[in-house]
């Protein structure tokens, strides 16, 4: 089912703008009112203020006439110099304090204040926040760690490594009809999970010389997904079914610390806030002492996808998202995926679950590791508070996805103040069911991070595919060095740089409130041969026109169009698909029956044949292109739209006022772009 | 580089808790991971597990000819341990010897004509890295 103009403007507003409630589109009702348009139950107030709100009474009117005599006239009273701010209505004014103080502090200035005889009543001007804001220690001010020093989870919010979580919350802050399944070292019951779990399962079996040593519980599949540890002690370091494990471990309750990041109870004023505030935990146990064999982490992704497993009970609630915190480096793999794990992924990507997985932390290129190297994963690679990228640890390359923070710790000295605080237990090797919390660092965490932000999408729009899912985090996704420039190129460019790009929560739960028509399974959706012919004394040659017109019959959404040739350096091009010509930016849309044009123009001298590539990346696999116009011969080119509509226009046309304002927007925060850049 | 570059290079094996345990447990820990050689495809003694997928969905994974056929491939003991999820089958190899000896004996069985592939059942590490204490 395709919404039809009018619904898509309508979405477009609830995304932007706060003026009114959405009205669902009459097919299906993918895309939620934003918490914030909902209620206020949930605003509250800061610790500190620095104003007073006070209301004279009617008859004092005469004798103090202004709000600087005002001020003045209170000043005995409240025992401090005020600053009289603005006038509210009906005699109410504005006071500033000198300085911040708390709320408590600010009541006792009031009560004074309020008994001067020519007020009426004064109270505190509280700082109020959107609801978003939580109250969990962890988020703000920080939990106390090693000599007091408070560590708090800067991954979400900090201004430069963080991952602009409270904007994000401000659109939505999830849903417990969004399941996430954690694939990892099992889970503890702890006190900041407390009804966020769904029940899992324990898919650790035999070893392969019958022990129980992986599993480390006693026993093999079973229903029981409970952490029972994987410490490992120097006896067994190395030996027999730990062959792969030289060294002695304490447990690090993994899983726990994955699923807090995906979804720890939030607002709840302990612990730490989770990206999704709402979502329900699918705790699967497939690593132990010593990692988890490939067939137990297969097993556990069919069952989290909903697919049946022999000798297992069906999986009743369904994960839209797998997160695997996980892998094995070059130093051992194959260079290629494994071929059973790529069918377990293509099947429960079939089935629309999203797969998340770590780059690895081998400071190697991600394509030897497994399964950062498997088709059809968004792969995450780490980021740093700093903003930088974690080249200390992190695996790279062209096969990630996107970068997220993970964090690094150094020092213990430092308390962890630069690694990522989740929830976590004391015990060293068994648990102690403390309710925990503790500081890790490495692309798992990353993992977690992406995963929870990509669930927040999908309360957005629970319709979004994989590949959508896939999409919006890296077109949104912003440059580690730079945060103007987006990462659009990774959807329509080959062997870029991705993992420099780091998510954006805010940027891409927008994104996600944008219609999204149809499954975009190809990078690169239409692929056009210029060929301006060989090159003549004159240096420049005639543009050769594109016309790139919409065929939906709705509007769509264009994540990018670049030229493609030996030189990019060679191109000039003018277009009117954006608001400025010469400069490319994205995304932007295209109206039901608009089109733009591009011109595209050989400016340098030479004697090379002068042939270019033409990609469009949309929600559409087949944007048709026309290429029209007065220069040499194209080739290729026309999709199957038709002909065309040849002459430049001046701009695009029968724009809605909406569109505009969409388009304003965009332009202000999306990356500029020369159209014609290499 | 120092306790840097040897978090970076050995990022699986490094795990400690530091609730109240001293800069020199942690270097200590970290200096232990520098030798790590990981073989991560031997799950214990000489016994590996693979992951082995037939072309025929319908043959009998566990039938004794079949188990007397792999056997007679790899010249090892083949045990069938399970059925995967997906249509792969999971058997356990006795006797495999080290890990050169094991990647020849999966080019075996992949070389044979019912088999789709096969591939040793790797086993997959948290990819973290390490703690500085739990609060």
């Amino acid at each position: 089912m395709v919404p039809n103009k009018k619904t898509s403007l309508g979405i477009f507003a609830a995304s932007l703008v706060a003026f009114a409630p959405v009205t669902s589109s009459a097919q299906s009702e993918p895309y939620r009112t934003p918490q914030w348009l909902q209620a206020s139950s949930g605003v509250r107030a800061a610790q500190v203020t620095d104003r007073l709100i006070v209301k004279f009474k009617s008859e004092s009117a005469n004798a103090l006439p202004s709000g600087a005599v005002r001020a003045k006239a209170l000043t005995a009273s409240a025992g401090k110099a005020l600053r009289h701010v603005r006038s509210m209505h009906n005699q109410t004014e504005v006071m500033g304090l000198p300085t911040a103080v708390s709320n408590e502090e600010a009541r006792r200035i009031a009560a004074q204040v309020a008994a001067n005889p020519n007020v009426e009543y004064a109270q505190p001007d509280y700082r109020m926040f959107p609801a978003a804001t939580p109250n969990d220690p962890g988020f703000s001010p920080g939990i106390p760690f090693l000599g007091g020093v408070l560590v708090k989870q800067w991954y979400l919010s900090d201004p430069v490594g963080g991952i602009n979580a409270p904007a994000a919350w401000d659109v939505t802050q999830g849903s417990s009809t969004t399941t996430i399944a954690v694939i990892d070292t099992g889970i503890l019951n702890h006190i900041d999970l407390a009804g966020r779990l769904v029940p899992g399962y324990d898919f650790i079996g035999a070893d392969a010389n019958g022990l129980f040593e992986t599993a480390n519980d006693g026993d093999g599949r079973d229903s029981d997904a409970t952490d029972p540890g994987n410490w490992i002690t120097p006896a067994e370091a190395g030996r027999g079914n730990f062959a792969g494990c030289p060294t002695a471990v304490d447990s690090d309750w993994h899983g726990t610390h994955v699923a807090g990041i995906l979804a720890a109870n939030t607002d709840n004023g302990q612990r730490i806030a989770g990206i999704n505030w709402f979502a329900r935990i699918l705790p699967i146990r497939a690593l132990g002492k010593c990692g988890g064999y490939t067939s137990d982490i297969i097993d556990g992704m069919r069952w989290a996808a909903g697919m049946a497993v022999n000798g297992v009970p069906p999986n009743t609630n369904p994960a839209r998202i797998i997160n695997l915190s996980l892998g094995l480096s070059a130093d051992s793999a194959p260079p290629a995926c494994s071929l059973s794990l790529q069918d377990a992924i293509t099947d429960v990507v079939a089935r629309g679950a999203t797969v998340v997985v770590a780059a690895g932390n081998a400071r190697e290129d991600s394509v030897t590791s497994m399964p950062a190297n498997c088709a059809g994963v968004i792969s995450v690679a780490a980021s740093l508070k700093t903003g930088q990228f974690a080249s200390s640890y992190s695996n790279f390359g062209p096969l990630i996805t996107l970068s997220a923070p993970g964090g690094l710790i150094t020092d213990p000295a430092d308390a962890g103040q630069d690694g990522i605080l989740s929830l976590n237990d004391r015990g060293v090797t068994v648990p102690e069911n403390d309710d925990a919390v503790a500081v890790l660092f490495g692309t798992s965490f990353s993992t977690a991070i992406v995963s929870g932000v990509a669930s927040l999408l999908l309360d957005v729009n629970p319709n979004l595919t994989p590949a959508q899912i896939k999409a919006i985090l890296q077109s949104t996704s912003r440059r580690l060095s730079d945060p103007n420039d987006k990462g659009l190129d990774c959807l329509i460019v080959a062997n870029r740089p991705c993992y420099q790009y780091v998510v954006d929560a805010a940027a891409a739960v927008d994104e996600a409130g944008f219609p999204i028509l149809s499954v975009l399974n190809s990078n690169r959706n239409d692929v056009s041969l210029l060929d301006f012919g060989r090159q003549t004394s004159s240096g420049a040659t005639a543009p050769i026109q594109l016309i790139v017109r919409n065929p939906a019959g709705v509007a769509i959404r264009i994540f990018g169009i670049r030229i493609a040739g030996k030189d990019q350096n060679d191109f000039n091009a003018d277009t009117t698909c954006f608001s400025n010509s010469a400069s490319g930016r994205y995304p932007f849309d295209l109206g039901a029956t608009d089109e733009c044009s591009i011109d595209v123009t050989f400016t340098s001298r030479g004697n090379n044949v002068r042939a270019a590539d033409v990609v469009i990346a949309s929600q559409f696999v087949d944007i048709p292109i026309a290429l029209t116009g007065s220069g040499p011969a194209t080739s290729g080119g026309d999709g199957g739209g038709g002909g065309g509509g040849g002459c430049a226009l001046g701009g695009i046309r029968r724009i809605d006022p909406t569109l505009w304002l969409l388009l304003v927007i965009s332009i202000a925060y999306l990356a500029r772009r020369r159209i014609a850049r290499g | 580089m120092g306790l840097l570059a040897r978090l970076a290079f050995n990022p699986y094996e490094n795990s400690m808790k530091l609730i109240s345990r001293s800069f020199l447990a942690f270097t200590l820990v970290l200096a232990g991971i520098a030798g790590c050689v990981c073989a991560e495809s031997k799950t214990g003694g000489d016994v590996a597990q693979i992951i082995v997928k037939f072309k025929d969905a319908n043959t009998e994974p566990a039938s004794a000819s079949l188990l007397k056929s792999l056997g007679q491939t790899t010249k090892l003991k083949v045990r069938h341990v399970r059925p995967m999820s997906g249509g792969a089958q999971i058997y356990v190899l006795s006797g495999s010897g080290d890990e050169a000896q094991l990647t020849q004996v999966i080019k075996q069985i992949s070389a044979r004509p019912d088999v789709e592939y096969a591939e040793l059942d790797r086993k997959l590490k948290p990819q973290k890295d390490k703690t500085n204490g739990t609060q």
